[in-house]
Order: structure tokens, then C-alpha cells, then sequence
């Protein structure tokens, strides 16, 4: 078989690309640190078919309404995951039903790719979120999440579960491993995130005073920190 | 375009990326080109303790060193990286309607400031 010119660009590209996404997958790994400031129930990440199934099981030390209205920030998601450099509400045309659209960009070095996710997000109004993912306009073959958000007290049970199959090449074994290792990192930053800013929003409402802005205002740099 | 070419190419790219010899990019100064922007477009409302902005946000943009400190939700600055800036990512309306709100609230800020910001902060976000 002889290739063109072109051909060869293009299958050289593509291993380019895919080492970067793999060299980004390991940066990442190599420098995560597994910590969680709730309670972590249970946290287990696996993966079948080139499909990623994550679920955990967490109570965060802030009220359930605070949790919830953090969660549901679809246009401050950067806050919550700092790769994100665009978001966009999309017109769903369904009742309690948000199309999100967003755009998050992983670097190495002066190489970087964007990832695309565009869902719809059903709030039926029961603490509890239905999330699906729409393939054709996102960088993902498929993928689903449900969230559920329970009052424990003064705190929050937060039960999690999601599944991803990306459309993009992940080598397999060691590929598989890090992607793992990496929703397992990103998860748990996440979940200390909405803890940290569910607990400013609630500390904002009670205690409108400007001074106290200083306090919060560390606070908040060690959310995203987090 | 022939490989030789193509390879070419890609090497004078490369080289005005990494050196910015062949770029006619202007330096942005702080004092000069990016306050005055602050001073015309936020600074009313992002001023401690009464400003709107401010209480909403914690972020005061008066001086370069409150802007640097951020908000009550983390940097709004990330020096180089206009992309991941939240700044940046509301004045170019990349976080909804939000750049919507700031912009009715006094004189829209134009597309020039826009691109005065986003190469600000790329060229590192200098108190120059």
C-alpha cells in the first residue's frame, strides 16, 4: 500500500496527538494528591470497552441547599474545574432541562487540546440531577451521570455516578490506568470544591458585612487551590 | 505544498510562536493601557467596602495588587493564560450572559479593550 504525502501527515499527527494526550494524562497523574475534606464514603473508578464508569459516595460539611446551588452553577463551572474556558446555556426546549455546553483545554508545554461537552441537565426538583450527554455535538461517544443530593443534618450526603466513553484514541493498559488515576483526582478536587464554595455562598448570606470579605476572600483561594 | 515546504513553514511558525521577532504584537502596559480600561469600566463597582462588584465578589480592582489578589472564588488573573482567566473568560462573554450583565451595567467594553486585556494577561500580566 502506497501512502500520499497527506495520508502520512495525517497518521503522524494523530500519534502526535495522541502522545500529548497521553504525556498530559501523566503530567497529571504525577503530580495529583488524594485528599478529601468530607467524608468520603466510597470513590471507585472502572472501565469496560473504552467506557469509564465513576461513582462516589461523599458528605460534605455544608447544608444541602448551598451543595446544590453550587452544583447547578452551570456558568461558574470553571470555578469547579479549572479547565473549563468556555461554558454556554444553550436553549433546551424541554421544562426543567439546561443544555450546557462546555469547553475545557488541557496543556503540556506550548501543545494543547480542547475537549468539547455539550449535555442536557434535568433538575426534576428533588435534590436529585439527571445529566446526558449528547454525542454528536461533544467529544464523547456517549455518557450519563445522576446526582443525589441529601440533607444529612447540617451536612450533605452527595452520591455521584457517571459514565464516559470519549471518542478519542486512549492507548490501553497503561492509558486505561492513568485515565482512571485522573477522574479519581479531578473527582475528588471537584467534590472539595463544592464543599469550599458551598460553605462561602452560606458564610456571604449570613454575614453581609464588608470586612469580613478579607476572611472569605482566603477562603476562596484555597478553593480553587483545592 | 511540498514536504519540504510544509516543514519549512511550520518552522517559521514555530520560531515567531517561541521568539517575537517576526510578531508586530504590541507590550501592553498596566498603567498606561489596562487601568484606564479598569478605571472607565469596573473600578466603580469593584471598589471596597460599598461597590457592588465588590460585595458580591470580593474582588477589588482598584490597584493592581487587590486585582492580583483575586475574588472570593479564587484568581481572576492567571498571568499567561488569558483562556483560563475568569476575567477574561466574562468580558469575552465565555461565561454565559454574564458579560452581558457587566456590560449593561455602564459603557460597553469594546472589543479593542477586550483584545488589550487578553494580550495583557498573555504577555504575563505585569505591573508595568
Amino acid at each position: 500500500m502506497v501512502l500520499s504525502v497527506g495520508q502520512v501527515s495525517v497518521w503522524l499527527i494523530a500519534i502526535f496527538l495522541a502522545a500529548m494526550k497521553l504525556y498530559a494524562l501523566f503530567a497529571l497523574v504525577l503530580v495529583s494528591r488524594f485528599s478529601m475534606a468530607g467524608e468520603l464514603e466510597a470513590l471507585s473508578v472502572t472501565e469496560s470497552e473504552g467506557e469509564y464508569r465513576l461513582q462516589i459516595v461523599s458528605v460534605l460539611y455544608a447544608p444541602a441547599d448551598y451543595v446544590y446551588r453550587v452544583i447547578t452553577d452551570y456558568l461558574h463551572a470553571y470555578r469547579l474545574n479549572p479547565t473549563i474556558t468556555e461554558v454556554e446555556i444553550l436553549p433546551s426546549g424541554r421544562d426543567q432541562v439546561v443544555r450546557v455546553r462546555n469547553l475545557s483545554e488541557q496543556c503540556v508545554g506550548p501543545f494543547c487540546f480542547s475537549i468539547d461537552w455539550v449535555g442536557d441537565i434535568e433538575e426534576p426538583g428533588d435534590g436529585n440531577i439527571k445529566v446526558e450527554t449528547i454525542p454528536e455535538l461533544s467529544s464523547f461517544e456517549s455518557g450519563s451521570a445522576v446526582w443525589q443530593i441529601r440533607p444529612v443534618g447540617e451536612h450533605t450526603r452527595v452520591y455521584h455516578e457517571s459514565s464516559l466513553k470519549p471518542d478519542f484514541f486512549i492507548p490501553p493498559v497503561i492509558g486505561n490506568k492513568l485515565m482512571k488515576n485522573k477522574m479519581q483526582k479531578d473527582t475528588l478536587a471537584t467534590f472539595n470544591r463544592i464543599e469550599c464554595y458551598a460553605k462561602i455562598a452560606l458564610e456571604m448570606e449570613m454575614e453581609n458585612e464588608p470586612e469580613l470579605i478579607a476572611d472569605i476572600l482566603n477562603e476562596g483561594k484555597n478553593c480553587i487551590k483545592l | 505544498m511540498n514536504p519540504a515546504n510544509a516543514a519549512s513553514t511550520i518552522l517559521v511558525l514555530l520560531s515567531c510562536h517561541y521568539f517575537s521577532g517576526c510578531a508586530s504584537t504590541p507590550q501592553i502596559s498596566y498603567q498606561r493601557d489596562v487601568h484606564p480600561i479598569f478605571q472607565d469600566k469596573c473600578i466603580q463597582c469593584h471598589t471596597p467596602p460599598y461597590g457592588e462588584g465588590y460585595k458580591r465578589s470580593g474582588l477589588d480592582m482598584v490597584s493592581y495588587d487587590t486585582l492580583m489578589e483575586g475574588s472570593i472564588y479564587g484568581p481572576a488573573i492567571v498571568p499567561g493564560n488569558s483562556k483560563a482567566s475568569p476575567l477574561n473568560m466574562l468580558v469575552e462573554g465565555r461565561a454565559g450572559n454574564l458579560a452581558r450583565v457587566m456590560r449593561n451595567m455602564h459603557t460597553p467594553i469594546t472589543d479593542r479593550e477586550i483584545e488589550v486585556l487578553q494580550l495583557w494577561v498573555e504577555q504575563g500580566a505585569q505591573n508595568n
